[in-house]
């Protein structure tokens, strides 16, 4: 355990989590909106889609 | 199924100014903020002093290339570091050649492109940020194998009896080519199979064929891995002049 | 003709094209009369401005791009590029130079950034599928720019000369001595006759080994070459998305969306 939080500290690691965690965020907000977009589609709905998009 | 419709009884268009201008100050301000504060606490990195006689143990490539000197370890230099990259640059420029969906085009959905999606969340996650996590976590001296917790202190001595594909199924060097070459008409057999459905009938053979071996070179990549871990298999193909 | 104006006013209203009014005119001109901000159309459609749809990610790039091109200027003017200073200078930049720390440390996390955000946006347009028909060819000159920013970073890392720098770029570019035919241990090298002093590592290196051929080289790589390749392919891809549509965006027809066409016409 100790090691691990050693290359984790290491400078030029520290990045990389970073991209971890704006990856993970990201892939949510993407989903999110996605699945949203996938049901108003499967409900007909798709012209809201882009009503939501200009809001 | 259909696509969002644009309702043009909306009104759209704002002004540049202030609206996005608005946008990029804030979030120039935002950026800059973390940056500063990211500089204040955190130093760049300054080791010795370059010495040309002693070699770091594990040396490694700055980390948005460890992704590819951790594929050196199952693959030769010039497919890890040459046509594999080449490949990869090559490869995303054709996409939006090869992907003839019209859906998707300006907003987000999953279920109207799931293969493009799939395909490329293999590659940019599976094959690109997760060998670079290998090589940052998972790499220690003599790029063995060291779980995160383990220290780099212990030692360990690289496995050294591998095999070639060929030795151990008991076949000729040269038959590595028939195997490899088998492999990719796996693309041939499915374009016989399916070309008749929509999807394909579309897309045409010159793109199929384009795609199928992007796609068949993507997926060796896992193959040959699972293969070198499991099996410790070093080369499917063996000749005088190269090994795949 | 007119009353005789105030000197102060002469002096805005010759820099400034447009009065200060929030009027349409007046919004129209501050970007139209601008030579930085005409980049953006007078007018853009409102579900470009979403940042939860763009994420921002392209003008972060950017954003990181100017950074860390100021920060290099000013980190150029206190580092000789020789490897008999390279290392003293960082040294000094580092302790003598007052924030000197605090620009390399800007340069290098503002270069990591730049690589992160290059990657981040380069997923945003794929899964929103900006690259379809009519921007595949900005897409291209995406990935363009996506090598050209590891390559600057890849350049860079060299700079400091210590031995972090140095056995990473022997390790990055002993692969390229691997080349097929033109790396002196790659497959074919016997066919060409390529040696280790004049395959394409050497021409890397400007040698055969990483001495002060190849920090010199990488030093112009970095910090002239690079940037001015960059630049030219940041000015066609900014000019693209405009060309293209602006921001892509849904399609306006059921007709338009069978045909693959994307909204987003500014």
């Amino acid at each position: 355990m100790a090691h691990f939080l050693w290359i984790l500290r290491q400078p030029d690691n520290l990045p990389i989590v970073g991209m971890l965690f704006a990856l993970v965020g990201l892939l949510a907000v993407w989903l999110r909106q996605a699945l949203r977009h996938d049901r108003l589609i499967a409900q007909g709905r798709a012209a809201e889609i882009a009503r939501e998009m200009r809001r | 199924m259909s696509a969002p419709r644009d309702d043009e009884t909306l009104p759209d268009a704002v002004t540049t100014w202030p609206h996005l201008v608005r946008i990029e100050l804030l979030a120039t301000l935002a950026a800059l903020s973390l940056l500063t504060a990211w500089s204040i606490l955190v130093d760049a990195p300054l080791e010795e002093v370059a010495d040309p006689n002693r070699t770091p143990d594990p040396s490694k490539a700055p980390w948005y290339f460890l992704g590819l000197q951790e594929l050196l370890v199952y693959f030769d230099p010039w497919l890890a570091g040459v046509v594999l990259p080449t490949l990869i640059i090559l490869g995303l420029m054709a996409i939006p050649y090869l992907d003839r969906n019209p859906l998707g085009n300006g907003y987000y959905t999953l279920r109207q492109r799931p293969f493009a999606i799939g395909v490329f969340l293999f590659g940019f996650v599976g094959l690109w940020i997760a060998p670079i996590l290998i090589g940052v976590f998972c790499r220690g001296p003599g790029w063995n194998w060291y779980w995160p917790w383990e220290p780099w202190e212990i030692a360990k001595s690289p496995h050294l009896t591998n095999i070639n594909l060929t030795d151990l199924l008991g076949i000729p060097a040269a038959i590595g080519g028939v195997l490899v070459a088998a492999w990719y008409s796996l693309g041939g057999v499915f374009w016989l199979w399916r070309r008749r459905t929509p999807a394909l009938a579309q897309l045409g053979g010159g793109r199929y064929a384009l795609t199928a071996f992007l796609l068949l070179t993507m997926a060796a990549v896992p193959l040959k891995m699972a293969l070198r871990l499991l099996l410790n298999v070093k080369y499917v193909w063996v000749t005088p002049w190269f090994n795949v | 003709m007119s009353a005789r104006p105030g000197f102060w006013r002469q002096v805005y209203d010759s820099v400034f094209r447009h009065k200060f009014g929030d009027t349409p005119r007046n919004r129209m001109l501050q970007i139209t009369s601008n030579v930085f901000l005409h980049l953006h159309p007078a007018t853009v459609r409102r579900h470009g401005l979403r940042l939860r749809y763009t994420w921002g990610m392209g003008g972060l790039s950017f954003l990181m791009f100017l950074v860390t091109v100021v920060t290099g200027v000013v980190l150029m003017f206190y580092y000789r590029p020789t490897a008999a200073t390279a290392y003293i200078d960082m040294k000094n930049l580092q302790h003598e130079i007052p924030f000197g720390m605090f620009q390399r440390n800007m340069h290098r996390w503002g270069a990591h950034a730049m690589v992160i955000l290059v990657w981040l946006h380069m997923l945003r347009v794929f899964l929103s599928g900006s690259y379809k028909p009519p921007r595949e060819f900005n897409w291209g000159v995406g990935v363009v720019l996506l090598t050209l920013t590891m390559l600057l970073s890849f350049t860079g890392y060299l700079l400091p000369w210590d031995q972090l720098a140095r056995w990473a770029i022997t390790v990055g570019t002993n692969m390229a001595a691997a080349t097929p035919f033109l790396g002196h241990q790659g497959p074919g090298a016997q066919l060409t006759g390529v040696t280790e002093r004049t395959d394409v590592r050497a021409l890397l290196l400007g040698g055969p080994q990483v001495g002060d051929a190849a920090l010199l080289r990488f030093y112009v790589l970095h910090c002239v070459f690079l940037p001015l390749i960059a630049s030219t392919f940041m000015i066609v891809h900014f000019w693209r998305v405009r060309k293209d549509g602006g921001i892509s965006g849904p399609p306006a027809t059921d007709s338009d969306a069978a045909a693959g066409r994307s909204g987003g016409q500014s």
